[in-house]
C-alpha cells in the first residue's frame, strides 16, 4: 500500500500540472479545470492497480476530466445580460491568458472530436497511444483529428472578425 | 502532424494556447487526493446503508456518524451530523456547514436540515430552478463561501454529470460546500435544485444560486443551454 502511495505521489506531482493546462485550454475555467483534474486523479488513485497500467497516464487523467461532466460552468448575472448566451464555459471566469475564441469554439465540437484533439494535439500523444487510449481504430482518430480541427477552423473564421487563417 | 496550412495553423493556436498556461499549477497536494478517496469511500458506505432504510420502509433517517462525535479543540462535541444517502449535512467545531449533496431528494427534509443549522436555502427535485432574471442580480458569496472565490455579481453554477456518478454506480452529483452561516448576508438564501434522467447523455443536472429570498424563483425540466434562464 505505501508503495502504491508513493507511486501514485511520484505520477501525480508529475503529471498535475501538464493535465491541468490541457483541461483548461478546453473547458476555460480555472476553479472547473481543477475540480475536474482533481477527480480525475482521485479515481485513478481508486483504480491505482489498473491505471498505472496504463501506456499514457496523462491520457487516462485528461479523458476522464473532460468525461466526468457534459457541462457546468459558474455563471454570473451581470456577464450573462451583456454575453452571448452561447460561449458556454467560456462566457465566465475571465483569465486573461485564455484563449476564449477558442474555448468556445471547441466547447461547441462533439466530445468525440474535443476528446482527440485534447489528446492528439494538446497532449502530443501519437495516434496509436491515441487509439488505445480512446478504445478507437488509429484511422478513426485521424478521420476525428481532422474533422475537429477543420470544425475548429469554420468556427473561428464564422465568428472572429479577424480570418485567422 | 497535418499537411493542410490552414489546419497546421488551428493545431498551432491550440499549442499556443495551451502553452500560454505554463503559469497555472495544481493547488491540490496530493494527499487531498488521498484524502477525497478516504471521503468518498466513506460516503459509499452510508449510501448503501440508507438503501436499505429506504427499503425497509424508513425513506427519511437521520443517522448518527459513523465512530463518535467529532470534539472541537475546545472539547465540546460538535453536533451530529444528518445524512441521508442522497445528501449529508454537517456541522463543523469552526461553526462551518458543510453539505454534500449526491441528490437533492427529501428536498423538504434538506431544506428544514439547512435551516437547522443556519442555512437559508430552497431546494428543489425533479425540475431545475433558478431565482428570477437579469432583474434579479444574484448576491455575492464572498465572505462566507470556504473556498469560494468572490466574483462581483454574484455567482451561482449549474452542472450535468454523465456517466458514472462520483459517488459509485449510482449517478450522483458528489457537490459539496462548505459555508459560514453567521456570516450569510440578511435577506440572501441559496437556491438549490437537482433532477435526474432528464438530459440525453447525461444522469443529472443541478444549479445553485445565491439570490435575495425576495427574488421570484423560476423552474424548468428541461435541459438548459449555458446563460439559458427557467
Amino acid at each position: 500500500m505505501e508503495q502504491d502511495r508513493r507511486e501514485f505521489t511520484d505520477f501525480y506531482t508529475a503529471a498535475r500540472d501538464d493535465c491541468l493546462r490541457v483541461v483548461l485550454t478546453i473547458v476555460g475555467d480555472r476553479a472547473l479545470a481543477e475540480d475536474l483534474v482533481a477527480e480525475a486523479f482521485t479515481r485513478a488513485w481508486r483504480g491505482w492497480r489498473t491505471v498505472r497500467e496504463h501506456p499514457a497516464g496523462r491520457a487516462w487523467i485528461v479523458r476522464t476530466a473532460l468525461n466526468t461532466h457534459v457541462s457546468w460552468w459558474r455563471r454570473r448575472r451581470r456577464e450573462i445580460t451583456v454575453a452571448s448566451h452561447d460561449e458556454g464555459p467560456g462566457a465566465v471566469s475571465p483569465d486573461p491568458a485564455l484563449d476564449r475564441s477558442l474555448v468556445a469554439a471547441l466547447c461547441r465540437l462533439p466530445a468525440r472530436q474535443r476528446e482527440v484533439i485534447a489528446l492528439r494535439v494538446l497532449l502530443d500523444l501519437d495516434t496509436a497511444t491515441t487509439a488505445e487510449t480512446l478504445g478507437l481504430p488509429g484511422g478513426t482518430v485521424g478521420s476525428h483529428l481532422s474533422r475537429g480541427l477543420a470544425a475548429l477552423r469554420r468556427d473561428l473564421l464564422t465568428n472572429e472578425k479577424e480570418p485567422i487563417a | 502532424m497535418n499537411g493542410d496550412p490552414a489546419l497546421a495553423t488551428i493545431t498551432e493556436r491550440l499549442t499556443e494556447a495551451r502553452d500560454a498556461l505554463h503559469g497555472e499549477h495544481m493547488n491540490v497536494p496530493a494527499s487531498e487526493i488521498f484524502a477525497r478517496d478516504r471521503r468518498r469511500r466513506g460516503r459509499l458506505g452510508l449510501a448503501a446503508a440508507g438503501s436499505a432504510c429506504a427499503a425497509a420502509g424508513l425513506a427519511v433517517a437521520l443517522t448518527a456518524a459513523t465512530g463518535g462525535p467529532a470534539r472541537a479543540p475546545d472539547g465540546s462535541v460538535a453536533p451530529r451530523p444528518a445524512q441521508l444517502a442522497a445528501w449529508t449535512v454537517q456541522s463543523n467545531p469552526d461553526g462551518s456547514v458543510t453539505f454534500t449533496l449526491n441528490n437533492t431528494s427529501h428536498p423538504a427534509k434538506l431544506q428544514r436540515t439547512l435551516a437547522r443549522v443556519g442555512v437559508r436555502a430552497v431546494v428543489r427535485w425533479g425540475e431545475i430552478c433558478m431565482a428570477g432574471g437579469p432583474g434579479q442580480p444574484l448576491l455575492d458569496t464572498g465572505g462566507f463561501m470556504k473556498n469560494d472565490t468572490p466574483l462581483e455579481g454574484g455567482v451561482g453554477s449549474y452542472m450535468a454529470v454523465q456517466g458514472q456518478g462520483t459517488g459509485g454506480p449510482n449517478p450522483d452529483l458528489g457537490w459539496s460546500e462548505t459555508v459560514f452561516p453567521r456570516k450569510m448576508p440578511p435577506g440572501g438564501q441559496f437556491v438549490i435544485s437537482a433532477m435526474s434522467h432528464s438530459v440525453p447523455g447525461a444522469d443529472i443536472q443541478a444549479a445553485w444560486e445565491f439570490a435575495k429570498t425576495s427574488a421570484p424563483i423560476a423552474c424548468t425540466k428541461q435541459l438548459l443551454k449555458p446563460g439559458q434562464e427557467p
